[in-house]
């Protein structure tokens, strides 16, 4: 398997574009400190629930597990007010340009969380429906296995990405490069995509008829 | 034998070509030119009287000269009386048959169903579209046994497909049509759309829909006047007895509202595309098959143990008994008979998820319409009842409790006691949710006379379930095709009166308290004995006993590598699932995986009456009707 770039990192370094013309010193470092903290700890995220695994984010948000703890208690519906897009669930092909459409919308700073087996690798679905993994249609940052993860698995999940995004410096500003796709309508190379896309496992032997 | 078979035979002849036996349900086979007449018949005869359709679908053999078959299930709802009709098609022949949807409104999303799987044109049908697929997918049919569990494209072709899809994917031709949006459609896609053989788009500016269509407003709020009397204040159009058609004329275009895929009111990846006269709702477009999974298609490459993990993933809100239904189709199938602790446990598994499922259908029902401390309060007792799922089965969510033959697991120690201390708490938050809902006035308002079914239009629709019992149909699986020993159950099966979403509310809250109940019962009687059946052909041996006795060890091997084969024959079984009649259909050619797995959906037949529910209403009332429901697209996207 392929090293995935994506394809706008290059392109931040364009000549042209905003490169932060300093080298870290003191005073960028606190301010990275001061952004990432508020940034980390007041997550609005855009639950894309829809299958299992919606279920299990439901009790995450309700009332023992306590998503607010993590400063994410406000849903946001809306991918315009939201900053991580929750896939909690799997996604069928017809619903992958919906998932799209909504990562588009959303501003920068924002990172995407991918819940679940069926949102990583299509999961127990490796059938004519279902996208083999989210990471085929959206970036992702943080995956989060399980079929479906507990609320306590979702949890850390949660403060991984905290910890991603308190290493994040405004110094570099093409991690905020918007990742469009490609003129032929993709994300990835195809080839890279029907690597990602493989069998795996047994499902191969599985899938070999009676 | 079903004497409706002999009938029948006496009726028509020769167009009855067939009439078998598998698994004690009667089969007619007949002529495919005369189905509409014979059904028909079947529903309107008083001696027959089968005027509930429980299901719509097809089957296709391994074998490619066999024909396709398109089967009908029915039930006749005043004699209790399953039949199985089935219709063979000839696979050089046109693949098409006549619709019934002139005799069951219900069969509208089915033969639709039927139409996208397998690619079965249905004459006389008043809208046959692709329903789980998008209206472009160029692959084929999915369920057609020639076509690759993996689809014939590249994944990278099939993403690429649906990242660049025009509009056209996404909307019907209709809703493209409707004016104000074809405005902004490209010119090139207007210019074909208005070349395309589905008809002429509608011209811009005027009314929404190509031909007009008038719609009765009964709308109203209710205040007092002067003196206190309660007076119908009529909302939306001034005059109750003008139509929305002269309202559009007169006061401009019919808005589309797209509300979906991604909303937090529409339960999942529900998508509806309403046309509205202002507030009011004059017409709503499902789309659904955004989680369209394929269930259906993997189950034909899985042994039955190995359905269960699937089952699990339909409906997610009430696994286990996904899990209970698929194990008793397939031992009807097989012909087994199960232990009498299994059946008092599968009860136990049955009603723990009848609870579970309709708490979070009050507390996601509750914050729609703008309550949200249900919602945690629900969702706290559903936490002490995973606890108790995941003691026995390892799982909060995903349970895969059954196994052909008996359970996967006996309860743990101490699961008594801690279901007996949940049922005890759960009847206090029922009190509690009792209080702050039933006659609260907000709760009221927005649930009363909201989304009304008669009884008459619930069995046109197929409903089942809350919804179907809600507008007076007293028809429960568990009394009226007992199974798991439900007859020797004290327990009483609410009725609504009016069909509103207030009747299914309150329905669904006695149903908990019902299946409460039950529980107490099943604790109380729970015998000894063993869970699984002593035969080791279905049932894995103890693990001791593979290491130690030759025989075991081959049935291991045999079982685990090959599965347990079922039976030439084919198996309808259906149990009183929260949302309504779940039932499994599996059919076998003799191997150790099943020729089709078809799922009877209760929500996806229900989901099919929302536009009856919804006209007329305001788009807010779309809103409550349509969470009455109790939506799970897992289950209805399949």
């Amino acid at each position: 398997m392929g090293v995935i770039t994506p394809p706008g990192a290059e392109a931040g370094r364009k000549p042209g574009a905003i490169v932060a013309p300093v080298s870290p010193s003191w005073l960028t470092t606190r301010l990275d400190f001061l952004v990432n903290w508020a940034r980390s700890n007041s997550m609005w995220p855009m639950p894309f629930g829809t299958a299992c695994c919606a279920i299990e984010f439901m009790a995450t948000a309700a009332s023992r597990y306590d998503i607010a703890r993590f400063g994410m208690e406000r849903l946001g519906f809306s991918p315009r007010q939201a900053d991580v897009l929750l896939c909690a669930g799997r996604l069928p092909f017809k619903l992958a340009p919906v998932i799209r459409r909504i990562y588009d919308q959303m501003p920068q700073p924002k990172w995407v969380i991918s819940m679940g087996a069926c949102a990583s690798t299509g999961g127990i679905f490796d059938n004519y429906a279902m996208v083999q993994g989210i990471d085929t249609v959206v970036p992702v940052d943080v995956y989060v296995p399980g079929c479906p993860p507990r609320p306590e698995g979702l949890l850390y999940g949660i403060l991984l990405l905290q910890k991603k995004i308190r290493g994040e410096t405004l110094a570099d500003p093409s991690i905020r490069v918007e990742q469009t796709l490609d003129e032929r309508g993709l994300r990835l190379p195809a080839d890279q995509i029907d690597e990602l896309s493989e069998p795996f496992g047994n499902s191969l032997h599985q899938t070999r008829s009676a | 034998m079903n004497p409706s078979a002999e009938a029948l035979r006496r009726r028509f002849g020769p167009a009855v070509r067939r009439v078998a036996e598998s698994c004690g349900d009667t089969i007619v086979t007949i002529d495919p030119a005369k189905n509409r007449e014979i059904l028909a018949w079947l529903k309107t005869e008083p001696d027959q009287a089968y005027n509930y359709l429980v299901d719509v679908t097809a089957v296709e053999y391994r074998d490619a000269e066999l024909p396709i078959e398109v089967v009908y299930e029915l039930f006749s709802l005043d004699r209790r009386v399953p039949l199985r009709v089935n219709a063979q098609l000839d696979k050089a022949g046109p693949l098409a048959i006549d619709s019934i949807v002139p005799l069951w409104a219900g069969a509208n999303w089915l033969e639709r169903e039927v139409y996208d799987m397998f690619g079965i044109t249905f004459r006389g049908h008043p809208d046959l579209r692709r329903i789980l697929m998008w209206e472009t997918y160029a692959e084929g049919h999915p369920l057609r046994k020639d076509f690759p569990l993996r689809g014939r494209f590249s994944r990278s072709e099939q993403v690429r497909q649906v990242l660049t899809a025009e509009p056209e994917a996404n909307y019907s031709m209709e809703e493209l049509g409707i004016a104000g949006a074809s405005y902004e459609l490209p010119a090139e896609m207007r210019e074909r759309l208005a070349r395309s053989d589905r008809g002429p788009i509608p011209q811009p500016g005027r009314g929404a829909m190509a031909e007009p269509r008038t719609v009765e407003l009964s709308l109203g709020t209710t205040g007092v006047d002067a003196e206190g009397r309660p007076v119908t204040v009529p909302l939306g159009i001034a005059d109750p007895d003008r139509s929305v058609d002269e309202g559009s004329r007169l006061g401009g275009e019919h808005m589309l509202i797209n509300i979906g895929p991604q909303h937090p009111a529409t339960h999942g990846v529900l998508r509806l595309v309403v046309e509205l006269d202002g507030e009011v709702v004059v017409r709503v477009i499902p789309h659904i098959g955004y989680l369209h999974s394929g269930f259906e298609k993997l189950g034909e490459y899985r042994h039955y143990n190995q359905l269960i993990p699937l089952t699990d993933r339909m409906d997610y809100l009430a696994p286990m008994s996904n899990n209970v239904c698929l194990a008793m189709a397939a031992e009807k199938l097989m012909g087994i008979e199960i232990t009498e602790r299994c059946q008092v446990l599968r009860v136990i598994a049955c009603e723990m998820s009848r609870v579970i499922s309709h708490l979070v259908w009050a507390g996601t029902t509750a914050l729609d319409i703008g309550a949200f401390t249900p919602f945690l309060w629900m969702f706290q007792e559903r936490e002490k009842i995973y606890n108790l799922q995941e003691a026995w089965t390892g799982a909060r969510l995903t349970t895969s409790l059954t196994r052909v033959g008996g359970l996967m697991a006996d309860i743990p120690d101490g699961f008594v006691d801690g279901l007996r201390k949940c049922c005890g708490s759960l009847l206090a938050v029922l009190d509690e949710v009792d209080a702050a809902l039933t006659r609260n006035g907000i709760w009221c308002g927005r649930t009363q006379g909201i989304g009304v079914l008669t009884a008459d239009e619930a069995i046109d629709y197929s409903l089942s379930g809350a919804m179907l019992r809600a507008s007076g149909v007293p028809y429960d699986v568990r009394k009226d095709r007992p199974y798991l020993g439900y007859e020797t159950y004290d327990f009483d099966v609410p009725v609504g009166e009016h069909g509103d979403v207030y009747d299914r509310y309150l329905v669904r809250m006695e149903e908990v308290r019902q299946s409460v109940r039950i529980l107490e019962q099943a604790m109380d009687q729970l015998p000894g004995g063993p869970i699984n059946v002593d035969d080791h052909r279905v049932i894995l041996p103890p693990k001791h006993a593979v290491m130690t006795d030759m025989e075991s060890m081959i049935h291991h091997f045999k079982q685990v590598m090959e599965g347990v084969r079922a039976p030439v024959g084919e198996a309808y079984f259906s149990l009183e699932g929260p949302k309504g009649e779940l039932g499994y259909y599996l059919v076998s050619d003799g191997t150790a995986k099943p020729v089709r797995w078809r799922v009877r959906p209760p929500t996806f037949i229900n989901l099919a009456a929302i536009e009856k529910m919804a006209v007329g209403h305001l788009l807010s009332d779309l809103i409550a009707i349509n969470a009455s429901v109790d939506v799970v697209m897992g289950e209805i996207d399949r």
